[in-house]
């Protein structure tokens, strides 16, 4: 078990020193000088180089690479070209923000997903299961701007009951319970639109192995021991189907992160998914890397914690020798 | 079965109650955000990149804060005139070369210290301090001295100090009566607060780059990042206490923004398309639209460099060839002028006499033929020695109206022999290429603010930089003549095809007092109220 581990993470380490090596040359072979729009256009071209120079503009590509991965093994990613801050303190101001809206939205998904998914099990190939389906492809088939704009029109303008964008009422200054609520309200719109299309793949998954369980052989000696159908369902299949939902979960990590780029821009919700575009869309370069550096190692951990927790999970595999 | 059915109860009956208890909470009007009758909120499309330096800020929604938060030495009125707000008078020499200011003496800073010559000072020298982290305002490096100062070879600044403490002097090399225009566009910063943090950090010092000091009517109470920025009512401003006790400017994506207008959760914001649904969907969410002369422009710049658009008679051709005004009645519905030189034409040295280029198709044809254009293989595209005539428009695709306006160029282009077609790039290759002097291009569009007294700064993009008549002046008004020629000498040179000045336009509901013109947007922000 130790050694897989030890193995899983030095592979890990290696597969981030690549993307960092990949995206790196990407960002910069692009056509296209970031530090342009930072100098006045009738700056005189002596002084415009002279500035270049001090950046390291002129540097080998592969110079510059080995000054900013030496910069960064110290967790210094420079500073936004654009912004002029930090790069760490930019993405630690924003990542919480993105974090917790990813965090509610997946639990709104499992907590709205396991039910159906197991009513869906349960009823396999009867109507119910049919509707729960094409509903199912029907949410899969909006896309989550869309679906955030009828939601916008019915709660906001329509019934004027949730707020339309940002995380707090601004300059109200609540505290406590009340502050809870206010970003409960502010919260609620994002959260569901991020969710939809967790929602569907953990549905999808519970019916699926739900329902490979209920028909799998160790079932008929159950309900021959005299076990009624709830108790067959409820402690036995149930536990198994769920449990290795975590794992997917972790899967999901990447893709959620990443999809909160469109719902964060909707509502104005101040989290990395807005950063990351502007930051793509003006070349900041630092800013970036840094991002790309981060999401790259959430998703590596994402995956080992998956590997490892389904693991922990299924007896099956710990045993059998692989570790 | 029944566990199922509870556990989805359970789930469903706690997201009712949540929302409901959501709902009751929290102010009586359910969802505003304008906490009640002390708070306007002013809707910014963009977060604010935070650099609260008046100095050193680079975007439109740091500019909003930094113009309440702090004041500037002088503005300018409804007739582009420069009006005292920290000068009180200012006298020129006969030479032109010094400029003098006396200050008001009732100024304090947000934090109780008193303003005086010597922070004036201390922000022209920054400004031209080797150190500091950016180009410095145009009119510094006129000052005397500068050189040797900016260079680092001595260690002080004789181009601006302090005859006592308030009154200010400025020593020109050259006359530069242009100066006026940045003391506009850039207010005061605080010596006391500044000095305490190396010039070289200024612009990453987020800390007191984010909680700013100043002498306007607002003071900076809180930045929530991606968020909003609040700031509340200087009760001591000279200019008078603010009616108003809380400013918020919130970020609202524009997509937004009809939404939150229904809501009532902001009360002003720009309007940024004009198309007249929208202009509806505003005025039904109880919002009236403010409409006033733009002061930014777009244009598409020439190459003059291009060896088939060296010929005058082509460029000209090219701009009578452009329907201008249909682009102005169908991408902009109207709401915008025309231009015919880089300058606005409320400008006071928009010169009356210039040429017009009035759309005629025929004249443009007429004039390609003396350049040596004609269609001699019948093919409908013009040709000269066995050269086709090509023509690439490049448009960034930051602009979502150059997209719309660059296909009407194209055919209006292609229906006088023309082989025109489109580019579209990212903004920052777009700007890369037309950094580089080697790089040729034909036509590519550009806009900018066309500020006050600045011209020519602009011609860079059709690599026609000194050509026209230089600029100078001793005072504003042989300032003004000399920039007169230079717009008719750029206008017959037709070194652009100018395309429009938008029209600016405001959404506001529940406002009174907001009386924004061109240059000044907050200028009254003291005198807003909300109507009952």
């Amino acid at each position: 078990m130790f050694r897989y581990l030890l193995k899983r993470l030095m592979i890990a380490v290696v597969v981030l020193f690549g993307i960092s090596v990949i995206v790196f040359a990407i960002v910069h072979l692009q056509p296209g000088n970031p530090y342009a729009s930072m100098l006045d256009p009738d700056t005189p071209p002596d002084v415009r180089e002279e500035v270049m120079r001090k950046l390291g503009y002129y540097d080998p590509l592969p110079l510059q690479y080995v000054k900013w991965l030496g910069r960064a093994l110290t967790g210094d990613f420079g500073y936004s070209i654009q912004l002029g801050s930090k790069v760490s303190f930019l993405i630690g101001q924003r990542i919480g923000n993105t974090v917790f809206l990813a965090l509610v939205a997946a639990v709104i998904a499992i907590a709205l997903a396991v039910p159906f998914g197991f009513y869906a099990a349960i009823r396999q190939g009867k109507v119910s299961d049919t509707v729960l389906t094409v509903v199912n492809f029907g949410i899969v088939s909006i896309p989550g701007f869309f679906f955030a704009m009828i939601l916008l029109k019915v709660f906001s303008i329509d019934l004027r009951l949730l707020p339309s964008s940002g995380i707090v009422t601004a300059g109200a200054g609540y505290v406590g319970g009340q502050a809870i609520l206010d970003i409960l309200r502010h919260m609620i719109m994002p959260a569901i639109v991020l969710m939809l299309g967790e929602f569907v793949s953990y549905n999808r998954y519970i019916r699926s192995s739900a329902g490979n369980l209920l028909s799998a052989g160790f079932v008929a000696p159950l309900f021959a021991k005299g076990l009624n159908r709830r108790k067959v369902i409820f402690s036995h299949i149930f536990k198994n189907a769920a449990k290795p939902i975590i794992t997917i979960l972790c899967l999901q990590i990447p893709s959620v992160l990443s999809g909160a780029v469109i719902t964060e821009t909707i509502f104005s919700w101040p989290g990395i998914g807005l950063l990351s575009y502007n930051a793509a869309i003006s070349r900041d370069y630092p800013l970036l890397m840094g991002i790309v550096m981060m999401l790259a190692l959430v998703t590596l951990l994402g995956n080992l914690l998956a590997d490892v927790l389904y693991t922990i999970v299924d007896p099956r595999i710990r045993l059998s020798g692989k570790a | 079965m029944r566990a199922v059915k509870k556990a989805f109860a359970t789930v469903i009956s706690a997201a009712l109650i949540c929302t409901a208890a959501a709902c009751g909470v929290g102010d009586p009007n359910a969802t505003g955000s304008t906490g009640g009758g002390d708070t306007i909120t002013y809707a910014l499309s963009q977060n604010p990149n935070g650099i609260f330096n008046p100095s050193l800020y680079g975007t439109d929604y740091d500019r909003a804060i930094i113009f309440n938060v702090y004041s500037r030495l002088v503005h300018v009125d409804k007739n582009q005139e420069f009006q005292p707000e920290l000068a009180e008078s200012w006298t020129q020499s006969e030479d032109g070369k010094t400029v003098t200011f006396k200050l008001r003496q009732d100024v304090k800073w947000h934090d109780g210290e008193p303003f005086t010559a010597d922070d004036v000072v201390y922000n022209y020298t920054a400004n031209a301090d080797p150190d500091y982290p950016s180009g410095g305002q145009k009119f510094v490096s006129y000052l005397k001295g500068y050189k040797d100062f900016h260079e680092g070879k001595t260690k002080d600044f004789p181009g601006v100090k302090a005859l006592d403490k308030y009154t200010v002097e400025f020593d020109f090399e050259t006359p530069y009566p242009a100066m006026f225009s940045q003391l506009v566009d850039y207010p005061i910063f605080a010596k006391h607060i500044w000095e305490k943090v190396p010039i070289k950090q200024w612009k990453t010092d987020v800390d007191v780059l984010r909680k700013p000091v100043g002498t306007g009517p607002y003071k900076f109470k809180e930045f929530a990042d991606g968020q909003y920025v609040s700031l509340e009512a200087n009760p001591d401003y000279f200019g008078g206490a603010p009616k108003i006790k809380n400013l918020i400017f919130k970020v609202i994506n524009s997509e937004n923004l009809q939404a939150a207008l229904t809501n009532g959760e902001v009360n002003i914001a720009d309007v940024s398309d004009w198309n007249p649904s929208q202009i509806q969907a505003y005025k039904d969410a109880g919002a009236e639209i403010v409409q006033l002369p733009g002061s930014g422009g777009s244009y598409m710049g020439l190459d003059t460099t291009n060896p088939r658009l060296k010929d005058v008679k082509v460029r000209q051709a090219l701009v009578y060839a452009a329907d201008r005004q249909s682009i102005i009645d169908s991408v902009l519905y109207g709401h915008a002028k025309a231009t015919n030189a880089i300058a606005n034409p409320e400008d006071p040295n928009y010169p009356k006499d210039l040429n017009e280029y009035k759309y005629d198709p025929e004249k443009a044809k007429e004039l390609l033929k003396e350049a040596g254009w004609t269609d001699t293989d019948g093919d409908g595209i013009l040709d000269k020695d066995g050269e086709k005539f090509t023509f690439k428009i490049e448009y960034s695709t930051n602009s979502k109206l150059n997209s719309l306006v660059a296909p009407i160029l194209q055919k209006n282009y292609q229906a006088i022999g023309i082989d025109a077609s489109l580019a579209s790039v990212d903004f920052n290759s777009l700007l890369s290429k037309l950094l580089d002097e080697n790089q040729q291009f034909d036509g590519a569009f550009m806009g900018s603010t066309y500020r006050l007294l600045q011209y020519g700064a602009n011609d860079f993009w059709s690599h026609w930089t000194g050509q026209g008549p230089a600029v100078t002046g001793t005072d504003l008004k042989s300032f003004g003549e000399s920039a007169s020629n230079y717009l008719r000498a750029q206008n017959e040179a037709a070194t652009n095809v100018w395309l429009y000045v938008a029209d600016k336009g405001f959404v506001v509901k529940g406002v009174d007092g907001f009386d924004p013109y061109p240059y000044e947007t907050f200028l009254t922000s003291n005198q807003w109220t909300l109507k009952k």
